[in-house]
């Protein structure tokens, strides 16, 4: 069993994974360039990334300025390592770890530091949903797109980074489950757990809003 | 008939559409019998739309392009 695989999980999944890393990089041109030295390709594979990286890094570290400017470490370092990029996988998925990198060298400076990989002793347990009101059909009926986003964007903030991370890969940038796993190195059933849970939590911090005798309520 | 408990064990991946047909029609005849669990399933449905449609995060070319012109030009100027 190779690394890939004790970190993903079983045969099934190593297979689909198998069959996900020979499906073609959209970027290899680029990055083949980049490889040579080639500014141009290199600033296309930024343009072409810097919303993924930065979702990621806000995910991260919680915090948008931040995410800025681990966004601008990040890119650098991509480029500084390019060469050592071996295309086993996509390349994306590397520059995640190298944003992932960046960030988490900027989390140890805090002095309490929040962990990705903290294990906290409910992680398995039943997550008991407290709020069991309806929701609303239409939530444009009484908020705007802007307020909207508003809300979402402070609920998700709430969360702790590794239920953040998951989640924003996940619902906010749409990758699979298996992509998310993959980019953050942790294994399918793991990514599942804490999507579950940054999901439910959610849930119940979007409730105030969204429930159906839930007021207006202005930010 | 499933439990509630049994509900809540399936519940991620039927939120992910990922359970057999037989399964699918258990936890669709529970909600169907079960208020609580159906608000819970429905309502975690709506959540997650209102998340992936919100646009959250989104970082505006205004913004993007002033960090793009930093990393190209410290790259540019370490290449000469």
């Amino acid at each position: 069993m190779n690394n890939l695989e004790t970190r993903v999980g079983g045969a099934r999944e190593y297979e689909i994974i198998h069959s996900l890393q020979l499906v073609e990089d959209p970027d290899a041109d680029f990055v083949a360039r980049a490889q040579d030295g080639d500014l141009e390709a290199f600033e296309e594979l930024v343009r072409r990334h810097s919303r993924l990286i930065y979702r990621a890094l806000v995910a991260i570290l919680g915090d948008r300025d931040n995410a800025e400017d681990a966004m601008q470490d990040a890119f650098l370092s991509a480029f500084k390592h390019i060469g050592g990029f071996q295309r086993r996988s996509k390349f994306s998925t590397w520059l995640v770890s190298i944003a992932r990198n960046a960030a988490l060298q900027r989390l140890r400076r805090p002095k309490d530091p929040e962990s990705l990989d903290a294990v906290e002793l409910s992680e398995d347990g039943y997550f008991g949903p407290r709020q069991v009101r309806a929701w609303q059909d239409d939530p444009e009926q009484y908020y705007s797109k802007a307020e909207i986003r508003r809300i979402v964007e402070q609920a998700i903030l709430q969360l702790s980074a590794k239920y953040r991370v998951v989640v924003m890969l996940r619902d906010v940038e749409q990758l699979s489950t298996l992509e998310v796993a993959l980019q953050l190195g942790l294994t399918v059933a793991n990514v599942k757990t804490r999507l579950l849970r940054g999901r439910l939590m959610l849930r119940e911090l979007l409730a105030p809003y969204f429930s159906t005798n839930a007021e207006r309520m202005d930010r | 008939m499933i439990t509630c408990e049994e509900f809540f064990t399936e519940f991620g991946d039927y939120l992910e559409n990922r359970v057999s047909p037989e399964l699918r029609m258990e936890l669709e005849q529970h909600r169907h019998h079960c208020r609580e669990c159906h608000v819970l399933y429905d309502s975690t449905l709506k959540a997650i739309k209102i998340v992936t449609e919100s646009n959250s995060f989104e970082l505006p070319q205004s913004a993007s392009d002033p960090i793009i012109d930093r990393i190209m030009a410290k790259l540019q100027s370490d290449h000469k």
